[in-house]
């Protein structure tokens, strides 16, 4: 209880986003939202600028939706360990996917939008075993943004039995798309910060990540996309450790 | 082998984005002239990004790579202006430079 207690005042008192990373998220849904409704300017290769501006609205919802969820948890997983954090755009990664999308034609949704950083607060890390900011920490963080994300996907999953929309369909395979991208070992992403901070728990959720949105976007219940999924994830971690991590080290 | 691109990094990257330049010129002109010179202006900006990320540092040869992907671009475009091509990598760069030397945009490096 007490924890929780304190979860809530560090929420109301660290829990808001500075303007500059306001203004960030708000560069990076408007960019994302426009390479994610690429191809949806008009019918076929007519364009059309009304069914353009609709459908690049629904995507803003869609992505402000999705990052907002991803980077929220990050947020409060990072307070409830004593840390602060920081979002930061990636503007290499959204040209990027601007060219991408020009080049390909709306084909390729490259979704890199930025990175976190983590601030220490001293006061509220008292106690904790590592008080300093850490690889281990970091790589949690992040990956509860990961795990959101899945998250967001089985709950619309669920919503989608009842209400079909497809709008919901659409934040489905966005969230999909987004996990996957966030996963991907490269700096500022979600998984170069895991895989540093565990190539075990990397090995274990890229392949976790990985199957259930195989299995989600391929239309199968969501109890039996996450057993299998969990299974698949503690067969690959297992397989990675005994090919991979134990002989790494080996002292030679 | 590593005494060539110790000391001659420079060139290396130079060529591989004169070609890598080439490429995206002729992919993005095959679209149409707009899409090339949306692409050019893009590209610029990433320049820009590259550029002020290099401020108070060593920059020559970073300039000296974007004329390499420039030269490439304007070699690949087959549709549209080459002199706009150039013309807008130049105002792209300048463009993004000053967002972010201004503090418009900041953003994470790595």
């Amino acid at each position: 209880m007490r924890e929780i207690v304190d979860l809530r005042d560090k929420i109301k008192r660290y829990y808001g986003f500075t303007p500059l990373e306001a203004r960030s998220i708000a560069i990076a849904v408007l960019v994302t939202a426009f390479v994610f409704s690429f191809k949806e300017w008009g019918y076929g290769s007519a364009f059309d600028f009304k069914i353009g501006f609709f459908n690049y609205f629904n995507a803003i919802l869609i992505v402000a939706l999705s990052f907002l969820v991803h980077i929220s948890m990050q947020r409060i997983w990072a307070l409830g360990t004593g840390f602060r954090l920081e979002w930061k755009m990636w503007s290499f990664g959204l040209l990027f996917a601007l060219i991408m999308a020009f080049l390909t034609n709306g084909f390729v949704w490259l979704i890199i939008p930025g990175g976190i950083m983590l601030h220490h607060m001293g006061g509220h890390r008292l106690g904790w075993f590592r008080y300093d900011i850490n690889y281990w920490a970091l790589g949690l963080t992040t990956a509860t943004g990961v795990i959101a994300s899945v998250v967001l996907v089985i709950a619309f999953k669920a919503i989608s039995v009842f209400v079909s929309n497809p709008l919901i369909d659409k934040l489905i395979i966005f969230n999909i798309a987004y996990a996957l991208y966030s996963l991907a070992p490269i700096p500022p992403l979600d998984g170069s910060r895991i895989f540093y901070g565990s190539r075990m728990f990397y090995a274990f959720l890229a392949s976790f990540t990985i199957i259930v949105s195989l299995l989600l976007f391929s239309g199968i219940g969501i109890g039996i996309s996450l057993l299998l999924s969990f299974l698949a994830g503690i067969v690959f971690l297992i397989s990675y450790y005994i090919l991979f991590e134990h002989k790494a080290w080996r002292i030679p | 082998m590593a005494d060539f691109f110790f000391k001659s990094w420079v060139e290396f990257v130079f060529f591989v984005l004169m070609v890598l330049g080439l490429i995206v010129g002729v992919w993005a002109s095959s679209f149409s002239a707009v899409i090339s010179y949306i692409v050019v202006f893009l590209s610029g900006m990433i320049g820009g990004r590259l550029l002020y990320d290099r401020k108070h540092k060593l920059t020559f040869p970073y300039y000296i790579i974007l004329i390499g992907f420039l030269i490439g671009y304007v070699i690949g475009t087959y549709y549209g202006d080459k002199r706009v091509v150039i013309i807008l990598f130049v105002l792209g760069a300048l463009f993004s430079y000053h967002l972010h030397n201004k503090g418009y945009i900041r953003d994470i490096p790595y």
